[in-house]
């Protein structure tokens, strides 16, 4: 009964799956994913961290800054050791930011976290961050640049 | 005259459906969890089923995007709201047992593919776009530059930037703004297009460093000489782009007419200590510009102005972030719908306090907090002017942070005949790229879709391939008809070690199991088994023309098939003689029915209804 039921199901599935539209979203959320959206931004008690040194920040990030942090670690560990330029990555890690509606990513601490985290994944050794040639931009963004940057990476 | 009806409900509801937390489904797991998702088909998007996995609170799918694989990502949230409640999918999960490093290898390949994904889509785009700048320098018309709409080009209306200028001028040289406006103004005179280099290849995994194109190098160049003129002649904001969303001083009355309150008001040393963040921002991005940094410099300025403005009135004022609706999105309210965007109101005045309170609790100035007061309030002032003017209000998806674009007439930097040549050149490129992009990222409907991609995205994720170690077992993208969403899941139900499968029901189930608890209430399914007397659902557009239900049917699903056939015929049939009326669209419905009638001849259920309407359960 059960492989009959598969059978047929398959049979046509296979069949209409010709005529129709496939893994494609549908329409209505192009006009409802800014609601959802809100939604899901309607507390911001998550948002920021209160501990007050980087170390303990690099922990205590929130969920949303945590997935922006991954973000640009997973980045840096893809371009470290490319040709990518000082003044490219900026423009990388902007792509990035503006994926979490960040339009200022030398202003988030999650940023530097990331890099150091993306560093250290890379296999680049803590003491030649500042030897990095695509960092060099980075480095001069914000005063605690590097401060963040080695926690994220010790962290 | 009924579609009419329908698509105004549609646009009502839409502004409805964002306040409302999405209902508690109980099947949450703890951080670390992996599953497999299968989405139930329907008509619309996906009408094969979907499938896509879910990392903690976060979804990957791949989707068809003008003839390739992208990758997309939600949160949960969204997706499950979405597929679960809009379209009303059944979503059932099995959750795979992993260690630790496994998932975060997982987690890690498929964020490394969606930004790199990501910026090779930007790129397309910015190809595209150089087609469109050269043809604007052909006829002379303007373009659209982002950030740019955010001010108006009048003299010597905003003393705000003052500082701003001083302090510039103080930290490069008297007169540097002037001679960088005029370095940039040449700049732009002659910035000619050269076609980029023409990329070889594309790789899934490694971020790519793409040169800046002609129209973002002219839309930086002009972004930075209209930030520069703009703390030079001292611009002002446009007129009507700024929300007043109350009083800021905590002495004064609440913003939102209730009882006053510390904790509801704004925070004066909160908003001077980021505009001191902004400032700073602002001048470094002069010092020291990066590619694609004139968009967020311009919104930086803005901003600033904005909280300048705010300080020195003692209103709490915030850049409107949501386009206007257009037009064809002002569809009259009717009573009832009045009722529920009054209701609506309310719940975003209080949203709008929520954030007020907590956002200015926090120590240090976030962006995020402050954008999501932007976007508070100017969901608040759309409600209220769709209730103010008797239409349905409309809000819009923003993507990344907001635009603010606007036009800017850019000088003639080339010969006519250079620009017809470029022209052909962009076009070249970009198509080039275009094609590049399919070939790399193929969409084909048995070999590459929806679920062979996801199935080679999680096997590529371990470069030794021993994926079989880490998730029980191997699944050979497409092989075993497993190019089909619930076959797919089928086999890593059964070759993944699978330790937990789960069914969140539809929007349109969970509603029947409240309504007939008992299982027996004949009345309650006789009422809902169709839908001309269904309370949950309400006929919509794009559902097809369809009278019965058949998802719980199965013996009877031939009959009922028939029923709806001879329905939906019967609807394209009056929809001949009301097309002038509805440009075809109880045609098209009346079509899409029959489509979607056949294969319940044949006892498969696709069709299922969805919703729009997302008011409170």
């Amino acid at each position: 009964m059960r492989n009959t039921r598969f059978h047929f199901r398959l049979t046509l599935t296979a069949t209409l799956i010709s005529l129709l539209q496939a893994c494609s979203f549908s329409d209505s959320s192009i006009s409802i994913s800014e609601s959802i959206g809100s939604s899901s931004e309607s507390s911001i008690s998550s948002l920021g961290s209160s501990a007050s040194s980087a170390s303990s920040e690099a922990a205590g990030l929130s969920k949303e800054k945590k997935a922006y942090r991954d973000d640009v670690a997973n980045l840096t560990y893809s371009v470290a050791g490319t040709s990518m330029t000082a003044g490219d990555f900026p423009n990388a890690l902007a792509r990035t930011a503006g994926q979490f509606k960040i339009s200022n990513w030398s202003q988030e601490k999650a940023t530097f976290f990331g890099i150091g985290k993306g560093l250290k994944r890379a296999g680049i050794a803590k003491e030649n961050i500042t030897r990095q040639p695509f960092l060099a931009n980075v480095l001069t963004a914000n005063k605690n640049a590097l401060s963040y940057i080695e926690s994220g990476y010790s962290h | 005259m009924i579609l009419t009806n329908r698509w105004r409900r549609l646009a009502t509801s839409l502004v409805l459906i964002g306040l409302i937390e999405p209902p508690a489904c109980g099947e949450e797991r703890p951080l670390g969890s992996l599953k497999f998702l299968y989405i139930d088909a329907n008509t619309g998007g996906s009408s094969g089923g979907h499938s896509a996995i879910k990392l903690d609170d976060t979804v990957y799918h791949f989707q068809n995007d003008e003839g390739y694989t992208r990758l997309a990502r939600e949160s949960w949230q969204r997706f499950r709201f979405i597929y679960n409640d809009v379209d009303n999918r059944n979503i059932h999960s099995a959750t795979i047992a992993l260690r630790t490093e496994d998932l975060q290898r997982i987690r890690d390949h498929l964020s490394l593919r969606f930004l790199t994904q990501n910026r090779q889509v930007d790129y397309l785009a910015a190809l595209q776009r150089d087609e469109v700048f050269l043809a604007a320098q052909e006829s002379g018309t303007p373009v659209d530059i982002a950030g740019v709409g955010f001010f108006s080009q009048r003299p010597h209306e905003a003393d705000t930037l003052e500082e701003i200028r001083v302090n510039i001028e103080q930290t490069h040289s008297p007169g540097f703004i002037h001679e960088e406006r005029q370095r940039l103004s040449r700049r732009l005179q002659n910035l000619a297009y050269i076609p980029p280099q023409k990329v070889a290849s594309l790789r899934l995994d490694l971020y790519p460093d793409y040169a800046p194109t002609y129209s973002e190098q002219v839309e930086d160049a002009y972004a930075h000489w209209f930030v520069l003129t703009a703390i030079d002649l001292g611009w002002p904001l446009q007129d009507g782009i700024l929300i007043d969303a109350g009083q800021l001083d905590s002495t004064s009355s609440d913003p939102l007419n209730s009882k006053p309150s510390q904790s509801t008001q704004p925070n004066r040393a909160w908003l001077m200590r980021y505009r001191e963040q902004l400032a700073e921002g602002i001048e470094r991005m002069i010092a020291q510009p990066y590619p694609g940094s004139g968009a967020p410099l311009l919104l930086s300025l803005a901003r600033h102005q904005a909280i300048s403005l705010s300080l020195a009135s003692g209103r709490f004022l915030l850049l409107d972030v949501l386009a206007s609706p257009s037009q064809k999105n002002r569809l009259p309210l009717e009573d009832e719908e009045r009722v529920l965007l009054r209701g609506l109101i309310g719940q975003l005045q209080k949203k709008l306090r929520t954030l007020i309170a907590e956002g200015f609790r926090r120590p240090e100035p976030d962006e995020s907090i402050y954008h999501r007061l932007e976007v508070a309030a100017a969901e608040l002032k759309e409600a209220e002017s769709g209730l103010a003017q008797g239409r349905a209000p409309h809000f819009i998806h923003l993507e990344g942070p907001p635009k603010g674009l606007g036009h800017a007439l850019l000088p003639r930097s080339m010969t006519a005949a250079s620009v017809r040549d470029a022209r052909k050149s962009a076009a070249g490129r970009s198509e080039q790229f275009l094609e590049l992009m399919q070939a790399t990222y193929q969409y084909q409907l048995i070999t590459h879709n929806c679920v062979t991609e996801l199935a080679r995205a999680v096997n590529s994720s371990f470069e030794t391939n021993d994926e079989t170690q880490a998730l029980g077992g191997h699944l050979a993208p497409g092989e075993d008809q497993g190019f089909i969403p619930f076959r797919f899941f089928e086999l890593v139900r059964q070759h993944y070690r699978a330790s937990g499968i789960e069914t969140l029901p539809s929007r349109r189930n969970r509603r029947l199991a409240e309504l007939n608890t008992d299982g027996g209430d004949w009345a309650v399914l006789t009422r809902e088994s169709n839908t001309l007397t269904s309370n949950i659902y309400r006929p919509r557009a794009g559902d097809s023309a369809f009278l019965m239900f058949t998802e719980h049917a199965f013996w009877s699903r031939p009959l009922l098939g028939a029923l709806n056939l001879g329905y939906a015929m019967a609807a394209s049939s009056v929809g001949l003689f009301t097309a002038p009326a509805d440009e075809g669209a109880l045609i098209r419905e009346g079509l899409f029915g029959v489509l979607f009638s056949i294969p319940e001849l044949g006892l498969w259920n696709i069709r299922k209804g969805s919703f729009s309407e997302m008011f409170p359960e």
